[in-house]
Formats: structure tokens, C-alpha cells, sequence
């Protein structure tokens, strides 16, 4: 075959660990100055894919051609001096070194002493910022930065190598809308200037956005490449998941019943103002609004991980005070939190500790001791009801899959038998199919009739989902708008990006609006 | 900033005019920097040093410097400063004392060392000017044991016998076992089955003997201590296991000691005369001010306290 | 995959040390027949008794991501206050000359009290003000010893009175009280920590501190009680050492908290919290004196022991990081 078309030729790649065929003859082509954007749910094998690209791993079958060369045999020091780079989901800056010494961190110019050249290392910097249009002094500490220019710096770095070929993997995962643009200003330009992008993500509405080309795969192969023209977002869902969207949202038709939780006038100090809203039994209430709005903070505040400045909450029509997430369980609320594993898992504890732990006080007994039994037979239930796949109940939640571990704090706080269930980004980093399986436990827990408050940044889930959808800008509501055909991402849109705003900011009820 | 350095000196320029005043006045400023207070029997030196200090209108000041070197040098340094007019130190590290007598030379100041000995092995001419050293012969104290337990088992039969160590790095510890050592080393019929650094502590003391009791069984036949903490601890851990047989001799003759020997429980201490070593210090340091004639060392005598003699050190 | 040897593997990792420490028993039985005999085992438990109290609150404090450095100062306040209410009549140096001879549970109680009061300043600093564990307990550590300094002017205190010597030195059942009371804490804090909601909510507070809070553990709650217990079993660990030298010195247990850190991080503990087992820090212990106990009946000289002991931590600390690393 011709590889001059290429710069890079992955072909019939194997990749076999104990026990798991992890890559069966894997193809992959990229071309020069081409953005192929790789797709496919969490374990279909892309990141071992990429592994094996940049010398992490070697593969046991396959060849890999790079540049016209035929490649193989060697370390990411060597990926690297060939001009393959790779930008990691988790960016590991050295936080408190400025960004000049990040930069050239093993590499540092020197001087004819040996010492190493602070000058000459400023200038290089300074040249490799403007490149980028990175309007920083290299002398800034990387703390400084936000993680989107932090994101900058590292594709600077691999500018700063001559790359040829950037791997870019969830690049846009911690990116504001208006920093993601800029990071598609940027793939456009090292595009234009012939380097070539392999761009990893599980955002499909940006690869149709900045892509050429995309490959999909699934269970380690690849399903097949396609121009990114000749190839709709539903289409790609299809091949990754191997089914259709309308099995995506299975919305159930529930009886709404009355209000349960009520939030008046709620303003944090610095966050959100003049709040209100309510929720009523067996209702989705999707929060919408991008990042900065200020909807995580405004359902943290009802849980008491915030304090609120002014306002009043009422459940059941009775008016409570929440100052700690406790009182808040005590009041039979439950958090799904954003970050999982910032404020989510105990990576190093088990599954049943993990599900267990804000439940505990309903499995002791009179003597204070554990009833253990009890605690296992509780949470088997959940393993088995939402279908968490984990060998044992002791298993280190670790050790699951992103989608699992939702699926096990999801039953953390089914287990507290809430009445009001706030989900922070419940979908956030698991892949496709947990999605479905995580979408249809709402759905039914609703049915059960829990009040469901889910904020999201995905709009096609807060319009699949929700039953009346709160839109946020700035830390003020600008609409709650009740779902129908007629809402689409495009009204929400313009509620969230403060050019349009009809709420009436004194509490009136349910239907604000009006 | 310059403000401040300004101020900063003149409070220091006060202070030195405020000492310097004391000075004039004709009483003495003496600085006692200690090497541990933790030791108890630094604290008697100390506590003799201090009383002769106030019964003579010395103004007294002390330190304690938790054996550690660099603590202390800091110590002493501060005292300088301070304007002491004669420095009484326990040196931490016998073999450290170099920089302390430097201190002192360079302020012009007598520097007097008590208790352990930095001189060990030097010719008393050599020892510099202004510098003296009060204290007992540290050997001598592991002879006394030593003699005294050959006096107890005579030289027949067969006689097994460990050595509780003191922290390795003092000079005391390191003599009073070379002084057990020398002097049973002559008699065939001691063998030396173990010894073993206890840190002075009593607790150390009892669980190395509980361990040599399990190794040596009745093999051993006498535990010397180079201190009566240890000696204390070992006699715990044979009291435990019933062994009343064994000889446990220690050093110091600290009051636990004392009423050990009264009761029959300790065979002997060896007093190192905590009352001569502390007013000695105090003395040699007021006569070399006045300006007499001083030697640079002055021994004040061991003595082996048994039960025989026990009575002649209790009030 | 290759069963056999898989499990086989899994089994040495999770049990490591306990093989380590049945190794050196069996070396030593051969090599010295005075090893083996039911009074040195006796004796090794009672030696290791005083820091395996210690490490098993420090079990606690390191699952949940702290560190207590202080202990050791704490046991040698404690003991001295509890030594100086425990005199005997006949004690010539008496602390307090007028007071008469008090039933053996007051000074006990007293010594659990400061110690749990220190622990609950530790606790309480490090819960309420957020300064490092670190740093808080170093603060600690100098301040309880000063204490102990002041409170008997360097002196020792002893002649303690035949109920303080029984805690030290009798027997129940021919098991000395040391061992006994060892076992009764090993016991309390197992429990404790595997059977109770605290226990489960030490793990928690380790294993993610934020997620805990979340999920409705009071943490700060959770902290002050952790110290405070630490505190406690080092006020347990002063009794029984002053029982054991019917005494008590001011200096006392100095550089003890560094051996039962020691004894805890053998036994598989992790300084990355959220990892940790009571059994794990006996067997620590037990390890630490085994090594103290054998390498003094063989003869090896001190410079030696302290070399050997400090590669054996390090060693059981690489065995643990490779167990975790495979698991990966």
C-alpha cells in the first residue's frame, strides 16, 4: 500500500495483556495536516491504542508507520524525538514552577558552565507562547493558571518538540465554552502549518465541529472510518454503542404530584441571587447553564455544603435548616456530586463501605456494633437491582469502570431512601451504554416518585431528561421553561447566555414564568 | 526597615549597658549551661551548683541544652552575649568541647567543665589558660563496681557477668565499661556475657535484662550498670522472674538508688559526689574571676555505696 | 492465567509480613533453643506491649490520613502524674508528703484522662483550626514534655504501691497484665474499627476526605475523636509502663511514637490513607520485638540492631508498595 498518503499508518495492531485481548487488529490512518477525532466508549480501547503509539506499550502483532518509516521498538523519549506528542487527560503540571521551567523540563537550555540559561529559556518560551496566542509571561507559576491554559502550555510543549502528530486526549474535558474555541483556534492552526491532530474525546458535538475524519471503536477493534461529512452525530452513537438514540432517554410517563421541595429567594454571598423554584414529587428538574452560572453551587447550597446568605428552603411545605450536608440527609435529600472522585468514591475502600457509608446509622444495633449481614445483604440488593458489575461487594471501588462507580454511589444514596435526590453531572466521563443504564434508573426512580434535581452541561440529556428545565446566567435564573417539543438547545441557549430573560425574580409558585 | 534596625540596636546597645551596670556592681554573672536535664543526676550538680551560687550573691543563670551539640554551643553563645562573667558547662559530647573552649578564650571569660571530663588523656599543662575541669575520674567508677563484685564472688568459681551501657556517645559511659572491663578482665573466671546501650533509661534497663534473662539464664551471675536508672530497670525484670541471686550494681546513688540498697534490693552504687562537683564548679569559677591561683583540674573522689555504708548517705 | 500460582502470589502479598515474622521465629528458635520457651513469648508480648498499644491508635490516626507524634510525650506526662498519685507510704520521696495511699483506679483513671485530654488538643487543633496533623502533635510534643519536666522537676517518682506493681508485673492466668491488657485493647480497637460506624467513618474520612463530608460525616467530629482515642491509649500505654518499672520518669517513652509509626507502617498501613489494619499493627509490633528481643539473645551487637531495623521498615513498606502497585 501506498504510505506516502499517510503520516501515520497503524495497521492490524494485537495487543494482548493476561487475560484480556485488549486491541484485535486495530487500523488506523491519519493523514498530513488531517484532525481524525477517535471515538468509542470507556475500555474500547483508544488509550491503550495510543499507548501503544507512543511507546508505553509495545504491540504483539501489527505494524506502525510513521512518516513513511516503518516504526517499531522503541520509548516515548524516542515517540517523542520522531514527533509524536501526546497531551494526557490528567495534565500533570509541576504546579509551583513557572511555566517557563514546564516547558523545558528535562530539556533545560544550558549555558557553557552548565548551569542552566534562565534567559535564553525565557526567550524560547516566549516565542512558543506567541505561537499559540498564550498571553502569559513564561515566568508565571503554572497555580496561576486556569486548566485551560494549562491545557495551552502543554500543547505548547509539544509544539516546542516539533510534533508532527498531537494526541490530544479529552482536551476540552475542563474547558469553558469560550476556552474550548480557543483550543479549536489552535488545532485549526497547527492544522494549517501541516501538524496533524488525533483528538480523543467523548464530547461527539465537537468532533463534528473540528474534525476531518473519525475512526470509532468498540470492544477493541474499530468499527470503520468515515469523513466526518458523510457522517451524522446519531450515526456515530450507533456504531459505538451498537444501538440506536431513542434507547438513549427512556423517559416514562410519571404522575407529577405535589411540591415537595420549595426554594425561596435563595442567594449565596458570592455565587447566585434571588433563587426560587420547586420541585414536586416524581419530577425531573434539570438545571441548565454553562459553566460559572453558578447551578452547582445553588444545589450545594440547599445541601448545606455551602452556607446561604439569605432565603428559605421548605420540604413538605415546612421550612427547614440546613447547615451541613447531615441535616440535609436528615431531611432525606441525597448528592450525587460533580467530581467523582474528588468529593464522590473512596478509591481505596470497598464497594459495600463505599455504598454504605452515609447509611450506617440504620444498620447498628442496640449495642452500637455494625450489623455487617445486614450491611451486605442491603447493598447486594442494589448490585443486583441497578446491575453494578464488580466482582465482590469488598472489591476496591477503584478498580471498577467510571460507569460502575456511578452506578455504586447512585445506590449510595438510594440506600438513604431519599425524598429529593440532587445529581450533579451524573453522566460526566462514563461512556455511552452506563449512560443509557444510568438515564433509565432515573427515569425510574422518578417514577418512584423521588424528586430528581440533575444539573448538566450536556443539553441533549437535560432535554431528554427533564420535565421542567431551571436555565441559569451568571448566578441569576433566567427562565424555568416546562420541556416540550418546542425547547431546543438552541432557546436554552439563549436563556443561558443572558440574551434572553424572563424570570420574575420574587417567588410566585410553580410556574414562575407565567 | 531602617527604622526598625535602629531601634533594633538601640535596644541592644541598652541591654549591654544594663548588664555592663550589673557588672560594675561587683557581683558576678555565671552562666550553667546543662548538658540534660533529663539525667538526674545533672540535676543534684546542678541544684549544689546553684545553691553555693545564691548563698555568694552570684547572679546564676542555666540552660539545658536536651544532649544535643549544636543546642548547647547556642546556649553558651547566647550566655556570652548575654555577659556572663564565668561559664560552668556539662558538655554534651566529651569529644565536642573544642568550639566551647574557643567561645570562651575568644570572650576572655574562665570556662569550667564539670562532670565530664574533655581532658581524659591530656597533660594538665596542656589543658589552655582559664579553662578547668571539675569532676571524678569516670574509669574509677566502673573499677569500684568491678573490685567490689570480685570482693562479693571471689575468683573460684565460674561467674557470668553484662554490662548496661549508657548513651555510646559519652565519655562516662564509654569509662565506667572500659573500667568494669579492665578490671575483671584479669580473673579467668568472668566472662562477659553481653553488653548493651540503654540509653540510661530504666525502661531500656528492663527490657534488656527480661532478654538477657532468656538468653543467659543462670548464667548470669551480675548486671554493672553505668547508672542506677538501668541498675532499677534490671532489678524489675529479676524481681519478675524471681531471680534475687543476681548482683546489680549501678552509679550515681540517686534516691531510688538509696532506698534500694537500704531494702536489699541494689548490691552498690557509686557516688559520684554530686555536692563536691557542683560547689567545686561554682568555686574554681569564682576564685579564677578573683583572680587566684586555680589548678586546671580538680578530681573529687568516687565513693562505693553498699550496704555496709548506706547509712552515712541517708538524712 | 495461571491459577495456582496466581493465588499463591495473592496469599503472600496479603499475608507478607505475617510469613516475615514467622520466619524470623522459626530462624531464631534454631539458632538460640532459649528463644523458643513459652517465657520469652510471654516476655516478647509484654516488651511489645507499651508501643502495640500505642500502634494500635496509630492505626486509627494514619487510616485516616494524620499522623500523632506526640504520643510519646503523652505517655511520659501521663505516667508521671499517675505514678505520683500511685505511691506507696513507705516512699521516701513522696509527691504529695500529706496524701494517704489512694486506690489504684484514681491514678489509673488520671492517666487516661491527660492523655485523652492531650489527644483531644491535638484533635482539636487539627479538626477546628485545620493546621497540619504535623504540625499540631510536633506542637504537642514539647509541650506534654515540658509538662512532665515542670510537674516533677526532672526528678523520677517511684515506690509505687502493690496494685500499680500487680499492673506491671502480675499475671492473670500466668499471661503477664501487660499482655492482658494489650489483648483487651487489641480487642476494643478491632471492634472498634471494623464493627462500629466510627470505624467505618475513619476509613471514609482517609479514603476521601471531601466525599465524607458529603456524604453526612461530621469530619471534624470525626478528627477530635481519632486524637482523643490516640490520646487515650497513650494515658493506657503510661499505666502499664509505670507498672512495669513500678516508677516513672519525666523522659519517659521518648522516640516511642516513632516506633509504634514503625510498628503500624510494617503492618501495612498506608501514609496515603484509607488503608489499615488492626491486626496489621500487631503484627508490626510484634515483628519489632521479635527483632529487638532475638538479635539481644543472639548477641548482635546495638550498632547492628539499629541498622537491621531501620531496613525492615523500608523493606515491609517496598513489599506493601508492590502489592498495591500489582493490583493496578
Amino acid at each position: 500500500m501506498d504510505n506516502d498518503n499517510y503520516l501515520l499508518r497503524m495497521v492490524n495492531i494485537d495487543k494482548s495483556f493476561p487475560g484480556v485481548q485488549a486491541l484485535k487488529g486495530v487500523n488506523l490512518n491519519v493523514g498530513y495536516g488531517e484532525v481524525h477525532a477517535l471515538v468509542g466508549e470507556n475500555g474500547a480501547g483508544k488509550s491503550t491504542l495510543m499507548k501503544c503509539l507512543i511507546g508505553i506499550y509495545s504491540p504483539n502483532g501489527g505494524e506502525i508507520y510513521f512518516d513513511g518509516k516503518k516504526i517499531e521498538n522503541y520509548t516515548t523519549a524516542q515517540a517523542l524525538q520522531m514527533g509524536i506528542s501526546m497531551i494526557h487527560q490528567e495534565l500533570s503540571p509541576i504546579l509551583y514552577r513557572p511555566i517557563m521551567e514546564n516547558l523545558w523540563l528535562g530539556r533545560e537550555p544550558i549555558n557553557k558552565f552548565g548551569f542552566v540559561d534562565h534567559k535564553q529559556m525565557y526567550k524560547q518560551s516566549l516565542d512558543v507562547l506567541k505561537e499559540i496566542e498564550l498571553d502569559e509571561d513564561p515566568r508565571t507559576l503554572m497555580a496561576n493558571l486556569t486548566v485551560a491554559k494549562m491545557q495551552m502550555v502543554e500543547i505548547a510543549k509539544a509544539i516546542s518538540y516539533n510534533a508532527k502528530l498531537i494526541i490530544m486526549d479529552e482536551p476540552s474535558s475542563a474547558l469553558t465554552e469560550h476556552e474550548e474555541e480557543q483550543l479549536f483556534k489552535i488545532i485549526r492552526k497547527l492544522k494549517e502549518s501541516g501538524t496533524s491532530v488525533i483528538y480523543i474525546s467523548h464530547r461527539l458535538s465537537e468532533i463534528i465541529s473540528i474534525a476531518d475524519k473519525v475512526t470509532v471503536m468498540r470492544d477493541g477493534r474499530d468499527v470503520g472510518t468515515e469523513n466526518i461529512e458523510n457522517i451524522s452525530l446519531d450515526q456515530i452513537i450507533t456504531m459505538m454503542i451498537g444501538r440506536t438514540m431513542d434507547e438513549m432517554y427512556p423517559k416514562l410517563k410519571v404522575n407529577i404530584g405535589e411540591p415537595i421541595l420549595q426554594v425561596k429567594n435563595l442567594s449565596h454571598r458570592k455565587y447566585f441571587k434571588n433563587v426560587s423554584f420547586e420541585v414536586r414529587r416524581g419530577e425531573i428538574f434539570g438545571i441548565a447553564g454553562l459553566i460559572g452560572a453558578g447551578r452547582t453551587e445553588v444545589i450545594e447550597t440547599i445541601f448545606g455544603i455551602r452556607p446561604k446568605s439569605e432565603g428559605e428552603i421548605l420540604i413538605n411545605g415546612k421550612p427547614v435548616e440546613i447547615n451541613s450536608p447531615r441535616d440535609a440527609i436528615a431531611n432525606r435529600m441525597g448528592f450525587l456530586t460533580e467530581d467523582r472522585r474528588a468529593t464522590g468514591i473512596f478509591s481505596v475502600l470497598g464497594v459495600d463501605v463505599n455504598m454504605a457509608i452515609p447509611n450506617y446509622d440504620r444498620f447498628v444495633t442496640k449495642f452500637g456494633f455494625v450489623n455487617e449481614r445486614a450491611v451486605s445483604e442491603s447493598c447486594m440488593k442494589f448490585v443486583n437491582e441497578i446491575q453494578i458489575k464488580t466482582p465482590s461487594l469488598t472489591q476496591k471501588i477503584q478498580n471498577l469502570s467510571g460507569g460502575n462507580q456511578q452506578k455504586v454511589l447512585m445506590a449510595r444514596w438510594l440506600m438513604t431512601e431519599p425524598d429529593i435526590l440532587f445529581l450533579d453531572e451524573p453522566t460526566r466521563g462514563i461512556d455511552v451504554g452506563a449512560k443509557a443504564e444510568i438515564y433509565k434508573l432515573i427515569t425510574m426512580l422518578a417514577a418512584d416518585g423521588k424528586c430528581i434535581v440533575m444539573v448538566s452541561s450536556e443539553l441533549p440529556e437535560i432535554l431528554g431528561m427533564s420535565d421542567r428545565i431551571m436555565v441559569m446566567h451568571e448566578g441569576r435564573v433566567t427562565a424555568i421553561l416546562d420541556n416540550g417539543p418546542d425547547i431546543t438547545q438552541e432557546v436554552i441557549m439563549r436563556y443561558a447566555t443572558g440574551t434572553e430573560n424572563d424570570f420574575k425574580e420574587e417567588y410566585r409558585g410553580i410556574y414562575a414564568k407565567e | 526597615m531602617k527604622k526598625f534596625v535602629l531601634m533594633f540596636l538601640i535596644v541592644i546597645a541598652a541591654t549591654g549597658m544594663l548588664v555592663s551596670a550589673v557588672g560594675a556592681e561587683e557581683t558576678y554573672k555565671i552562666g550553667y549551661a546543662c548538658n540534660n536535664f533529663n539525667d538526674t543526676f545533672q540535676t543534684v550538680i546542678e541544684g549544689y551548683a546553684k545553691a553555693y551560687a545564691m548563698e555568694n550573691g552570684v547572679e546564676y543563670v542555666y540552660s539545658d541544652a536536651g544532649e544535643d551539640i549544636l543546642k548547647q554551643q547556642d546556649q553558651i553563645k547566647a550566655f556570652i552575649a548575654e555577659g556572663v562573667d564565668a561559664l560552668i558547662v556539662v558538655p554534651v559530647d566529651t569529644s565536642a568541647a573544642e568550639p566551647i573552649i574557643d567561645m570562651a578564650t575568644e570572650a576572655k571569660i574562665p570556662l569550667v567543665f564539670v562532670n565530664r571530663n574533655p581532658f581524659a588523656g591530656v597533660k594538665p599543662e596542656d589543658i589552655p589558660e582559664g579553662v578547668y575541669y571539675v569532676g571524678s575520674e569516670s574509669i574509677d567508677a566502673g573499677i569500684f563496681q568491678a573490685e567490689y563484685l570480685v570482693k562479693l564472688l571471689g575468683t573460684e568459681k565460674p561467674v557470668g557477668y553484662a554490662i548496661l551501657v549508657g548513651m555510646l556517645s559519652n565519655e562516662a559511659a564509654v569509662a565506667r565499661t572500659e573500667g568494669n572491663k579492665q578490671v575483671l578482665s584479669k580473673y579467668p573466671n568472668y566472662k562477659l556475657l553481653a553488653e548493651k546501650n540503654g540509653d540510661w533509661q530504666r525502661d531500656q534497663g528492663l527490657t534488656i535484662t527480661e532478654n538477657w534473662l532468656t538468653a543467659f539464664g543462670d548464667e548470669l551471675n551480675a548486671i554493672l550498670s553505668n547508672n542506677d536508672e538501668m541498675a532499677l530497670g534490671a532489678l524489675e525484670a529479676l524481681e519478675a522472674n524471681g531471680r534475687d541471686d543476681v548482683i546489680v550494681m549501678g552509679v550515681d546513688l540517686i534516691d531510688d538508688a538509696k532506698t534500694a540498697i537500704l531494702e536489699g534490693r541494689l548490691d552498690a552504687s557509686v557516688l559520684q559526689d554530686g555536692k563536691g562537683q557542683g560547689e567545686g564548679a561554682m568555686k574554681i569559677a569564682l576564685a579564677a574571676l578573683k583572680g587566684e591561683k586555680v589548678d586546671p583540674i580538680t578530681m573529687i573522689p568516687y565513693v562505693l555505696v553498699t550496704p555496709e555504708n548506706i547509712k552515712d548517705y541517708v538524712e | 492465567m495461571q491459577k495456582n500460582k496466581f493465588s499463591f502470589q495473592n496469599i503472600f502479598e496479603k499475608y507478607g509480613i505475617v510469613f516475615v515474622l514467622i520466619l524470623m521465629i522459626v530462624l531464631m528458635s534454631i539458632a538460640k533453643p532459649s528463644f523458643r520457651t513459652m517465657n520469652n513469648f510471654l516476655n516478647i508480648l509484654t516488651q511489645s506491649s507499651i508501643y502495640g498499644i500505642l500502634a494500635l491508635g496509630m492505626t486509627l490516626v494514619i487510616i485516616s490520613k494524620g499522623i500523632d507524634l506526640s504520643v510519646g510525650s503523652i505517655l511520659g506526662l501521663s505516667a508521671v502524674i499517675a505514678a505520683s498519685l500511685g505511691q506507696s507510704m513507705t516512699a521516701s520521696n513522696k509527691y504529695f508528703p500529706d496524701m494517704g495511699e489512694l486506690p489504684i483506679i484514681i491514678p489509673v483513671i488520671a492517666a487516661l484522662l491527660v492523655g485523652s485530654l492531650c489527644g483531644a488538643i491535638n484533635g482539636g487543633l487539627i479538626a477546628f483550626t485545620g493546621i497540619p496533623a504535623f504540625i499540631a502533635t510536633l506542637g504537642m510534643t514539647t509541650i506534654a514534655r515540658g509538662f512532665a519536666y515542670i510537674y516533677t522537676d526532672g526528678k523520677p517518682i517511684s515506690t509505687l504501691t502493690p496494685a500499680f506493681k500487680f499492673i506491671g508485673q502480675g499475671k492473670i492466668l500466668g499471661i503477664p497484665m501487660p499482655a492482658v491488657i494489650y489483648l483487651i485493647m487489641i480487642i476494643i480497637t478491632w471492634v472498634l474499627l471494623n464493627n462500629t460506624r466510627f470505624g467505618k467513618r475513619v476509613y471514609a474520612v482517609g479514603g476521601n476526605i471531601n466525599a465524607a463530608e458529603v456524604s453526612g460525616v461530621n469530619v471534624k467530629k470525626m478528627l477530635f475523636l481519632i486524637y482523643t482515642y490516640m490520646g487515650l491509649l497513650a494515658g493506657i500505654s503510661a499505666v502499664v509502663s509505670t507498672g512495669r518499672m513500678v516508677s516513672a520518669q519525666p523522659g519517659l517513652a521518648a522516640g516511642y511514637e516513632l516506633t509504634a509509626i514503625a510498628s503500624t507502617t510494617i503492618g501495612g498501613t498506608s501514609h496515603s490513607g484509607g488503608i489499615g489494619t488492626v491486626w496489621g499493627a500487631v503484627v508490626g509490633a510484634l515483628v519489632l520485638a521479635v527483632m529487638r528481643n532475638g538479635m539481644t539473645i543472639l548477641g548482635i551487637h546495638s550498632y547492628w540492631q539499629q541498622i537491621v531495623e531501620g531496613l525492615v521498615i523500608i523493606i515491609a513498606v517496598i513489599l506493601d508498595m508492590r502489592k498495591n502497585a500489582r493490583k493496578k
